[in-house]
Order: C-alpha cells, then structure tokens, then sequence
C-alpha cells in the first residue's frame, strides 16, 4: 500500500515541479518585489496605491465589471447547460461544438467581431432601433455595457461547462417527484434543481469571475483606454510607466481578489455539500 | 544559421572585418560560444512595420550581408521590457522604437552609442536626427495629422479644431497617451486652447488637458492597439483619428481602405522612428552595419515611398506629395519627464 | 356507479411508434390495481399519463370526478414511487418525507408530524437524520413510499418499486406495503412485470401487451380464465396445442390435436383453428379419471419443494407439463409412457393466434 502512495506521490513530481519553477517561483519573486523598497520592507506601494481615491475606483471597475460579466454569463449559461445536457445525439453534438469551438477563436477576432455587430449601423442598434424605445441609436461600443456583455461572449463555456458536467448527473425524475408531490415548476427548480447544481455553478463562478476579474486584452480592445482595470493598470505599470513597485502591488491585489474569490466559493461549497 | 565572412565586395568597415575575423577565431577556440557568434542578427521594432521589413530591409540586408535576420515585431514599451530584463545577456542587437521610448532606453543605459567611425551615415543625416550625442537615430520620420473616413466627411478636415464640433459627437479616436503617436493630441490642444504657437504651448500641459476635457462628448473611444482605431473609422463607425501616423493611415489607404489622412492648416506633427544598438547585444559590429544601411540613402530611397515618410538622409530629396502646411516636432526630453504624470492625469481626466 | 379513477381512450406515440392504443381503465375509491405486462407493454406509460408526466395524444383521465387531463402533475394529488425512488440527495430521510408537505405550504410543526407519523408507519423513524444515500436499497424504498404517502393523495402510482430489491426483501415488502395501503384506504395503481408480485397483492389485475389491456380481472380470474393467449402466457404455466374443431355441440367442442382428440367447453364453427391449454396443476399424472385423456412418455422432473414439475412429451415434439404436490408410484425413469388426464372444464379454448401475428 505505501509503496502505491509513493508511485502516486512520484507521478505528481513533473507537475510539482513544472508549477513551481513556471508558477510559484515568479510569483513570490512578485510578492517580494512589493514590499521591496529603498530601505528593505516596506508597504509602501500597497499605502500608496490605496490612499489615492482613483485606485479605489479602479478596484470597484475591476470587481464590478468581473461580477457583472460572471452574473451575464450565469443567466445565459445556466439554462445552456440544461439544454445541453438535456439534447441528444446530433443536436448535443452540435450544440457542444458551438460551445466550444468559438474556444479556439483568438480574443482579437472575437472584439472585431463584436465591434461590427454592436456599431452603430450594426444589427444589435438597428434591432433596438426597432423596438422603438430609442430616440437615437444607443451606443454599445466602448461602453461598460459593451464591455460586459463581449467579455461574458468570451467567458460563457467557461461557465457553461462546469454546471452542464454538474447537470447532466442530475436525474430527472427527480424534478418529476418533486411536480408529483405538488411542488410547483419555480418551487422544483428552487428546491431541487438549483441545489443539485449549485455545486457546478460556484465552480462555474469561480471560473469566470477568476478570468473576467483579470482580463486585460479584452478591456483594452471593447472599452480602450477610458476604462482602467486592476488588470490593465498592472500591465501599465510594468510597461510603460516602469513603476515595478505599483506593477507588483496591483497585481498581487488583483490575485488577492481572485484567490478570495476561488477559495470563497470552493468553502461554500463545501459546505453546502456538508449541508446536503 | 551559419558562419559567414562578408564577401569582398560589402561595403562593410574593415575594422568590422577584422572583428568579424576574430571572432570566428573565438569560435573556433570556445565551440561553447557557437551559437552567440552566428551572423544572425535580431532586430526589435514595431509591428506594423513587420510587412516592408519582410519585403524590403530585411532582403537587402541578408543579401548584401550574407547573414540572417530575425524581425520581433511588438510595441516600443515591450521591445523595452525586453532590453531591461536581457540586461545581463542580451539577445536583440538593434531596436527600432520611438523616440520617448529611446529616451527611457538611453537613461537606463541599456543603448550603445553609435559613433560616425562605426556609423558613416550618422555624417549624412538632417539636422536634429542624432540623439542623446549618438545613443540613437532616426532613419525615417513618418507624420501625424487627422486620419478620416472619406465617405462621412467627403470634404475632408481643415483645422484640428473642428473635431471638437458637435457634429462630431461619438465619432473621434484618439490615441492613448501611452502610445507614442498619443503624445501630439496634448500639444495641439495645447495650443488651441491658449492660441499659442505649437512649439511654446507643449509646456503648457494644464492646457492641453483642459482642451483635451472637452473632447469628451466627441470620443468614441481612446485606442492602445491602432489596427482595431482604423477598423473602426474604415467601417464609418468612427469619423475621425486625431495624431494619425502617415505611415499607417496612408499605406491604409493605398490599399484601398475609404480614409485619407488630412494635414490641418495649424500643421502636422513628425513623429520620427528611431534605431540604436542594442548595449553589448550580439554581433555588435554587423548591428552597426545594420544601422548604417537604415541611415544610408539606398534604403531609405527605397522606404520612404511604402512607408509614407520623409527620409532623414540628406542624399534624399524631399517627397513632392508632403502636404505643404507647418511641420512641427515634439519635445521629447519634455516629454519623457512629465510622461508618467501625464499618463496618470490622462487615466482620470478622460475616464467614462 | 362512477369509478374513482377513470381512463378513457388514453392513446400515446413516440414519432411513429404507438406505445399506447386506446385505453379504458376504471379504478374504483381504495381499489389496488396492477398494470402487468412485459417492458414496452405501455404500462409505465399509462402510469405517467395518470401522473400528469405526460400528456396522451387523446382520451381522458378522470380523477375523483374531475377531468384532470391537462393538469399539471403537480395540481393532481397523485403520488408517484419511482422505480430508482427519485429520493433527493441533498435533503435527508425527513426532509425527503416532508418535502410535499413544505412545497404545499403546509406548516413546519405540521409537517414535521406528518414526517414523523410516516415514518414510524414505515418503520423508519430512527433513520429521520440520516443522508439518504446512507440508506439500504430497503429502506430507501420505504422512505419513497412514504415521501409520496405523506401528502395524502388521491391516488398513489407505484413504478416497479421492488424491482430493484432481492427476492425475501421483496416478499416482505409487498406484505407489509399492501397492508399499509390497506390501513390508509389509498387507492394505488402498481405497475409490475412480476406476474406473483401482481398476483399477491392487486384486487385487480390489467394484463398489458402492446399498448392494450388485454384481460382486466381479479387474480384468480385472470390466472385459471385468462382472456387472450398473451394473459395465458404470461401469467402461469400452461401447455399449449395447436387444434381443429371437427364437432361443436352445446358449449361443448371436440378438437382434433397432435394428441389426439381432445373435449373443450366453448363454441366454435366446425372446422376452426383453435389453441387449446391447461394449467400444470390440472393435470392428473397416473389413475384414471373423467375428461381428456393421453399417454405421454416422461422427459424430466424437476423437485420444486413443495411441488413437482413433469415434463412430458406430446406428439409432434409439443411438451406438457403437469405439477402434482406427490410424485405418482411407479416407474418414474425418462421414457417410461404415463397416463395423463385432466377435466374438460379445465381445457382453455382460444382462436388460433394469426399466423403472422406469431411469426
């Protein structure tokens, strides 16, 4: 038996040691240089940067925008993930196709596309022009609007997938004694459904809020320069303004975000596993 | 990747021969240093330039050379991160960026100063093109004026002011101000706002950005990658790209894109491209020949033209078709002082 | 008298595939049914249409007076046992059991009665606090029985709830789930594949068999007069001989079989094929007697415990088979020629099945 363990152990070592000199390395030689001043430890770059009520507009852009587009894809995702894991055959397989192919589609081609679709002589304007509720075309390009609703198109399989996984295990006849015993359609999916997925749907969250919170080639090619995230601030500071201090602090208060965010939800959810 | 020794013929110094020889010598004693020997030189630039490198420099040179080039085509800050982080070994031996990024170069001493004995050409070049006593050159100085689509404005744009009328409303790309071509937006503000003449107003940057303040309405959006600026006014969906550079907006419309580029009455601003020498990069002295050929006029005859600029070798006569309204230069030292500030006033000033 | 429940005309496809033709059902107020037939037979296709799970192409389903036809299941009052049990697996034994009960807004101090009383009803209730994935395959059954008891339906569907149990968990459990439903009054329709289970516990049985209820009566009727071939088949053993009428006289038939010629109570033309059985049970081994009468060589016998099966083999290579409670004396070795008869009111008489039909 322990010899067993010890092969298990070995088989983990490449990857071990590939995140270490690829992940962990890097990163604590970034956590090291934020609190590197002139005269050895300093927190100064964290005081700093938070002491300036811009910074705390840029952390309330970056949390809201990444909640926002986790919120957008979640709506649109979850009942996806039903259909998907409810089709068969051919039609599963086409719509897992379309899930995943726009995968290997670049971020570029896809703002591209988005700036076509959303100008303002573009079909998304022309079919709320059409609506009537609009005196002029409204403008979705360069807006937080355009911005979450690109950034949730880039990030829906990422939420998509995890609850499909989580919903394809859940039996139907489930939500069916649940109509049999009176439940009503909201009440069967608010006691049944919604607690049988929810598992998928944090790691779902987890998943997107993690890429949306640190995306940084999105922001910059659907909303530009106007609209400054953690994300873009850190690759700012790093590039153009040489300030590897700022650089460093920003990014380690964006992984911060993330990592709370990650470990927030894992605990939920283990708790309601617990729970259940 | 080979070793070559340059043939007879090259107008390579002797002195780089000679070099070159005892280098192959090197070679030959410490096989462990093969691969930095190898005439293979790798150049850093821009990479909207990549398509006349590949078609134009990079030809001629491998040709006359007998050697091999590598063009990293990014933007001037990560041809910077580059240099800063290969401090100690490295790669790049030539760079091509922008003058503001020179300077950040220059003062972090990561540059090799070019000197008329290894650089001929330097001796031939316009006035005001040699840098920093050398550390770098310009090889072409392509323009900025107002890129705008030709089907919304058929009559074209007179004066840099007009975008700031309301017609304009959500119709105008500016730069980022971290982008090189960025920085002339601020200096023309300047100047309409206190009625200045161009070269006094770039010390007046309050100015500049209380004009810029009140461009906001006309914004459509403030781009950092320039493809996705000209996609956007080729559709129609912007009108207008204030500070656009000659050598993008017009190589765009020679291939048939529905924009021209207008030079305002108040005039154009040159935003010149730089080169230098990479600090202890590989193959030192055919990176110097590389820089020269950029700085000789057989090359630059052959650039100006795809590349919509005016040579900076005075072998070259001035290009017929250069609009005939002021041409302004950007104070770069200016420049690289205040630019952080700037960036970060910039951030809030013109924030959503 | 109007039944409690009331099927009428119930017909359900799948694309092309009928499933269920037609069906008339009526189930009286506390009356235990079973839907007996093969997999594919439309029973649990019936079942799901009274549930409201699904919608019949046509015909009516009338409820306690009411036309439920369109009702969503959740409207119905009509509980359902599922055959995995459908237990959810994020609530445990109590919460299950009150689920219907929460979903209907029914009371917590209520509720929590209602779980506790069912749950002793089902012998379960110091098992209220665990998962139910801890649960026995057993007891999981019993908490779905009472799950679906706890709201009081009108009417309880059960879908092969033994199924998954083995053979003496499945006996008791059909006892003490019959009296259970006995207590409560609960009129239950119960869908089974298992001809002893439905005989064991209905008050009536519906033999299914291709989208039709093909014999509707109490067990006995539908072991010792089933109406069609496929009830006789399926439900008990029986032999089987292909015959011709050649007299027809007063109820009473003589039929020409590869055995001979054999009397049966019925009316036929002369001259029509008819498939003639008899149960096992019927048939007396050695003596003499009244009725039909052959002599067959023995081929097999096989010790059932309380019962002995004989195997014998008719002419044309048809088998027979007779169950007697004591071995006849004699010479019983493979071979040996017996003499077999059994009375002529036991002789089942049925039209020759189409041939085609068969085949």
């Amino acid at each position: 038996m322990t010899k067993r363990v010890d092969l298990f152990a070995l088989s983990a070592l490449p990857a071990v040691l590939y995140l270490l000199v690829i992940y962990a390395v890097p990163l604590l030689m970034l956590l090291t240089r934020s609190v590197t001043g002139a005269e050895g430890l300093t927190l100064a770059p964290y005081t700093a940067f938070l002491s300036d009520a811009f910074n705390w507009q840029i952390i309330a852009n970056t949390l809201r925008v990444a909640g926002l587009v986790t919120l957008t894809c979640l709506v649109i995702g979850y009942p996806v993930a039903f259909a998907l894991s409810w089709a068969r055959g051919l039609a599963q397989a086409v719509l897992l196709l379309s899930i995943i192919l726009p995968l290997s589609v670049g971020v570029v081609v896809k703002a591209f596309a988005w700036q076509i679709v959303l100008k303002r002589d573009g079909v998304v304007t022309a079919a709320l022009m059409a609506t009537g509720l609009f005196e002029e075309p409204p403008r979705l390009l360069f807006t937080e609007t355009g911005l979450v609703l690109g950034a949730a198109n880039v990030f829906l399989p990422f939420m998509i997938l995890p609850i499909y996984s989580v919903a394809k295990l859940v039996d139907p006849r489930l939500t069916e004694a649940g109509a049999t015993l009176g439940a009503t359609p909201w009440k069967r999916f608010a006691r049944i459904t919604w607690p049988l997925t929810l598992p998928g749907v944090i790691s779902g969250i987890a998943f997107t809020f993690s890429l949306s919170v640190s995306m940084y080639v999105i922001p910059s090619l659907l909303i530009g320069d106007r609209f400054q995230t953690l994300a873009t601030l850190t690759g700012r500071s790093f590039l153009l303004m040489r300030n590897e201090a700022l650089g460093s602090a920003t990014a380690v208060l964006l992984l911060a975000l993330a990592v709370a965010v990650v470990v927030g939800s894992t605990w939920f959810a283990r708790r309601l596993g617990r729970a259940a | 990747m080979k070793i070559c020794v340059p043939p007879p013929s090259a107008t390579l110094p002797r002195r780089a021969l000679l070099a070159a020889g005892a280098s192959l010598a090197g070679t030959l004693a410490m096989p462990g240093l093969l691969r930095a020997q190898t005439r293979e030189l790798v150049v850093g630039g821009a990479a909207s330039h990549k398509p006349w490198m590949d078609a134009t420099v990079i030809p001629f040179f491998e040709r006359k050379y007998n050697c091999r080039i590598t063009y990293e085509g990014t933007r001037s800050l990560v041809n910077l991160e580059k240099m800063q982080t290969n401090r100690s070994r490295p790669y790049l031996s030539v760079v091509q960026m922008d003058d503001p990024v020179m300077i950040l170069a220059a003062r972090e001493n990561l540059l090799e100063r070019l000197t008329p004995e290894r650089v001929p050409n330097l001796n031939a070049l316009k006035p005001g093109t040699i840098h920093m006593d050398g550390m770098w050159a310009n090889y072409l100085q392509p323009w900025q004026g107002i890129a705008y689509n030709t089907r919304a404005l058929p009559n074209g744009i007179a004066s840099w002011a007009e975008l700031w009328e309301p017609r304009f409303k959500g119709r105008v790309v500016l730069p980022s101000l971290q982008n090189t071509e960025g920085l002339a937006n601020l200096f023309v503000a300047a100047s309409l706002e206190t009625g200045k003449p161009p070269a006094e107003a770039q010390a007046d940057a309050d100015a500049g950005f209380r004009k810029l303040r009140a461009l906001k309405p006309n914004l459509l959006t403030i781009y950092t990658q320039m493809p996705q600026a000209f996609n956007l006014l080729e559709q129609g969906e912007a009108w207008a790209i204030a500070g656009a550079l000659s050598s993008f907006a017009l190589e765009r419309k020679a291939q048939g894109a529905p924009i021209a580029l207008a030079a305002p009455q108040e005039g154009i601003y040159a935003s010149p491209s730089g080169i230098c020498a990479v600090r202890g990069g590989p193959n030192q002295e055919l990176a110097m020949a590389y820089v020269n050929e950029m700085l000789g006029a057989e090359l630059q005859a052959k650039l100006a033209g795809p590349t919509f600029s005016l040579p900076t070798n005075t072998g070259l006569p001035v290009p017929a078709d250069m609009p005939q309204v002021p041409v302004h230069s950007i104070d770069w030292a200016n420049v690289a002082a205040q630019r952080n500030a700037w960036v970060q006033r910039w951030d809030r000033e013109m924030a959503l | 008298m109007t039944a409690f429940l009331d099927i009428a005309g119930a017909e359900k496809g799948f694309g092309a595939t009928r499933v269920l033709g037609g069906v008339d059902l009526a189930v009286a107020r506390g009356e235990f049914v079973s839907l007996l037939g093969p997999s594919g037979c439309g029973k649990t296709t019936l079942l799901r249409i009274v549930a409201g799970l699904l919608r019949p192409d046509r015909g009516h389903v009338r409820l306690d007076g009411e036309d439920i036809t369109r009702r969503p299941p959740h409207k119905r009052d009509v509980g359902v046992v599922f055959q995995s049990y459908a237990l959810f697996p994020h609530l445990n034994v109590a919460e299950n059991v009150a689920f219907g009960l929460r979903a209907q807004g029914t009371g917590k101090a209520e509720s929590a009665a209602a779980v506790d009383r069912f749950l002793t009803l089902v012998q379960l209730g110091h098992l209220a606090d665990r998962p139910v994935s801890a649960l026995s395959g057993g007891q999981q059954q019993r908490v779905a029985v009472a799950r679906a008891l706890a709201v009081r339906p009108k009417l309880l569907l059960l879908d092969e709830p033994f199924s998954a149990l083995d053979r003496k968990l499945r006996e008791g459990m059909q006892i003490e789930l019959r009296r259970l439903l006995r207590e409560l009054g609960t009129t239950a329709i119960f869908v089974t594949h298992d001809q002893e289970e439905a005989l064991t516990m209905s008050d009536r049985i519906a033999v299914m068999h291709g989208g039709a209820i093909e014999h509707l009566g109490t067990p006995e009727e539908v072991y010792s007069r089933p109406a069609t071939p496929f009830a006789l088949e399926f439900v008990g053993l029986s032999s089987r001989l292909p015959g011709r009428v050649v007299e027809s006289m007063n109820g009473l038939l003589m039929v020409e079989t590869p055995l001979g010629r054999l009397r049966a109570p019925g009316s036929f033309l002369p001259g029509s094929p008819v498939l003639l059985a008899v149960r096992p049970e019927r048939i007396r081994v050695g003596g003499t007697g009244e009725g039909n009468a052959v002599l067959a060589p023995l081929t097999d016998v096989v010790f059932q415990g309380a019962r002995v099966q004989m195997h014998f083999a008719g002419a044309d290579g048809l088998p027979l088979l007779a169950e007697v409670s004591e071995l006849p004396s004699g010479h019983l070795r493979p071979g040996a020629e017996l003499p077999l008869h059994w009375a002529v009111r036991d002789m089942l008489v049925y039209p020759a099945p189409d041939r085609a039909a068969v085949a």
